[in-house]
């Protein structure tokens, strides 16, 4: 199922503080988390992916670090405490948002 | 790309941020090391070609693209060795130029905050400037549209009138007729400053003598009913003497007010009306009663045709300056031959002088007015609704200080030019409206002209004067305001003080016809009350009787003058020049602080 562009604006960027408040990971791990655990439905083309790292780490919600230890340097994505205040605060507002929509009959809840 | 290939000039060039400009984009170059770095990464040419593509329009730095570069090589090395195909991960990568242009949002948002700050300013700056180029063009594409011949609009009253009736043609006439500009006397300023009570009079006597044809000319021209001036047609090829215009000398040939332009040619009549005062004097002094008295009726009707000339005077002084000479002539003529008039004369005498009321009987400022249309429909736009903004042309006929390059030639002046159009802008941006200045303009000058219809004591001039001041001080009047809102408090004020003169000049006259009748002069001007005067004139200053007492047997009368004070008929210690004032003076060239009193009769009283 593909979502539409403007509720994956939102969604998109709390996918991804989510999946980092779970340790940090390189840009490519993040696209297939994201495939796999939204089963497809939050896939997203790196061509997005990218650009919305950037513009979390320039809200300072993320940082990164550059590991050279492997073959070759990876970058890797890091959840900062301001980012996890701002997932936390996210969180909450998708629950209720998400609470609405099933007292409505849109979401299973 | 070969070696010698990287070495060419234009291929360098072409790497640089020109080929982007040439191409309509602001950009930056794309940096070799993320060449080098896609290289060494050696993916596939498809997969290269994608990144090369994506990093090279984000336009961004050199080492954001860097940036860019190494995050998608990663991305794309991750993916293949997962078991991707090349392929695969170039669909997966989405569109390419959504993704330049989110990465390039997404990178300039890292910047740093001076860079955003700078940038900021670059816009505003940009849009300042180009605002500003906007304004520019706005005012010099402007274009007055002169709509009314305002020279035709005067003269038309005059077109039924034959040429019989006006006194004009022979004053011109007359002008030619007199022997002045190129006469010895008459380059001798010292002989002529005095006048005469001065110790050349002999000289001027002489001259007068030799005068009789203008004067006789002057006298006819006198008699006729209408002064019959027509102003010139408007002049469209001749180069005009700016100096010539009353208010702006420094305005370009060619923009002149034709009805100012006009004026000056009335400049001439005064040389004649001096001949006559000359003449009055000297007839005096030889008993000649006919010439004293023709002479005298001729001022008078001289200034009689000009209030009555359509109200148009070439300057509002023009009107109370011609009845000054009248007043002045026959002060002199009553002082020096009391003899030389009998009752009738002297009555008639006093009821002419007793015609002018208020200073609106002597002069008006509808000249001034028609001159202010006639330069604001030169000087502004016109969008048919009574407003309009400043042209350039306006602006720098107006503004001296924007003047400056009139005198050049050649690519300097077209480059001076250039930086007038671009400095003036702004302020002519500022400069008022057709509609605000008329109206401002039209209000001053119906303030002033409402004045003259009251005594100055009663006419808050002071009030006026500041509202004027007050408006020719706010910034969109500061520049060009000047010649329309103009302060008329120092024209209303002099016909203030003839009017004064001739209040005293008529008790004067019952002075002499109660002399005649008692052998003596009356204790107080009360004494002449009704018979002699219908009543005390005010004093001008005060609103009271004015003054009256005898000095060596001779009658003085008097105002307090400006201080309000009773100096007993004592003249001021200097006048503004610095010299000693005579009576006849002290009104006209005031003094230099407002001590002492204004002797209305006789003025050739002195105090030693």
């Amino acid at each position: 199922m593909k979502i539409e562009k403007e509720l994956m604006r939102g969604a998109g960027p709390v996918a991804v503080l989510r999946i980092l408040e779970g340790g940090e990971r390189y840009g490519y791990e993040l696209v297939k988390l994201l495939e796999h655990r939204s089963k497809g439905v939050l896939a997203m083309g790196q061509s997005t992916l990218y650009p919305m790292l950037y513009n979390l780490e320039s809200k300072g919600l993320i940082d990164f670090r550059i590991d050279s230890t492997g073959a070759r340097p990876r970058k890797y994505y890091r959840l900062t405490t301001k980012g996890k205040q701002q997932l936390a605060a996210q969180m909450r507002q998708w629950n209720a948002l998400t609470l609405a929509m099933g007292k409505l009959g849109i979401t299973g809840g | 790309m070969s070696e010698a290939m990287e070495s060419n000039y234009l291929v360098k060039l072409m790497r640089t941020p020109v080929q982007e400009l040439l191409r309509g984009r602001v950009t930056g170059t794309y940096p070799r090391a993320a060449q080098q770095r896609l290289m060494q990464a050696k993916l596939p040419a498809s997969v290269a070609k994608l990144i090369s593509r994506v990093v090279k329009r984000t336009r961004l730095w050199e080492r954001e693209q860097i940036e860019v570069v190494d995050d998608l090589i990663s991305h794309f090395l991750d993916g293949l060795e997962d078991g991707k195909t090349a392929d695969e991960m170039i669909l997966a990568f989405g569109d390419p130029d959504a993704a330049s242009r989110l990465l390039r949002r997404a990178k300039v948002r890292l910047r740093p905050m001076l860079w955003h700050v700078w940038r900021a300013t670059c816009v505003v700056a940009a849009i300042a400037i180009a605002g500003y180029v906007a304004m520019g063009i706005y005012f010099a594409v402007g274009r007055s549209n002169v709509a009314i011949d305002y020279v035709a609009e005067v003269n038309r009253p005059l077109q039924h009138i034959p040429l019989e009736n006006r006194a004009w043609p022979i004053y011109e006439k007359a002008h030619l007729a007199l022997v002045h500009p190129g006469s010895e006397l008459y380059r001798r300023p010292d002989i002529l400053d005095n006048g005469m009570d001065g110790k050349h009079w002999p000289e001027i006597a002489a001259w007068v003598q030799t005068q009789t044809k203008a004067a006789q000319l002057t006298r006819e021209g006198s008699r006729k009913p209408l002064f019959g001036f027509d102003l010139p047609a408007a002049k469209t090829d001749i180069p005009v003497d700016p100096g010539r215009t009353l208010f702006s000398p420094t305005r370009p040939v060619g923009m002149e007010s034709q009805i100012l332009d006009a004026a000056s040619h009335l400049a001439g009549l005064s040389d004649l009306v001096e001949l006559l005062s000359f003449e009055i004097k000297y007839a005096a002094e030889q008993k000649q009663t006919e010439t004293l008295h023709s002479d005298l009726q001729a001022l008078f009707d001289i200034q009689r045709q000009l209030t009555q000339s359509d109200q148009l005077l070439p300057v509002p002084f023009a009107g109370p300056r011609y009845f000054w000479w009248a007043l002045d002539s026959l002060d002199r003529a009553l002082t020096l031959g009391p003899d030389l008039f009998t009752n009738e004369q002297l009555v008639r005498y006093a009821h002419r002088l007793a015609d002018f009321r208020t200073a609106s009987d002597l002069m008006t400022f509808r000249f001034h007015h028609l001159t202010m249309l006639d330069e604001v429909q030169h000087y502004y736009t016109d969008d048919g609704k009574g407003d309009g903004r400043i042209t350039q042309l306006g602006f720098v006929s107006l503004c001296p200080s924007a003047n400056y390059d009139y005198e050049l030639s050649g690519t300097r002046a077209v480059v001076m030019r250039i930086s007038r159009t671009v400095a003036v802008a702004g302020a002519m941006a500022r400069v008022a409206s057709r509609a605000e200045l008329v109206r401002d303009a039209e209000r001053i000058n119906g303030m002033y002209e409402a004045a003259l219809h009251v005594p100055t004591r009663q006419s808050k001039l002071k009030e006026i004067d500041a509202e004027c001041k007050r408006l020719v001080n706010l910034p969109q009047y500061r520049l060009v305001g000047h010649p329309f809102i103009l302060n008329h408090s120092d024209a209303v004020v002099y016909a203030e003080r003839c009017l004064g003169h001739r209040d005293g000049l008529v008790v004067g006259i019952a002075l002499e016809l109660y002399r005649r009748d008692h052998g003596k002069c009356p204790a107080t001007l009360t004494d002449l009350v009704p018979h002699y005067l219908p009543a005390v004139p005010a004093d001008r200053v005060t609103g009271n009787d004015v003054k009256y007492r005898l000095v060596d047997g001779h009658p003085i009368v008097y105002s307090v003058g400006d201080d309000g004070l009773d100096d007993g008929g004592t003249l001021p210690a200097k006048d503004r020049y610095d010299h000693r004032p005579d009576a006849a003076t002290w009104g006209i060239r005031k003094s230099s602080d407002n001590k002492g009193d204004w002797i209305l009769y006789p003025s050739t009283f002195r105090t030693e």
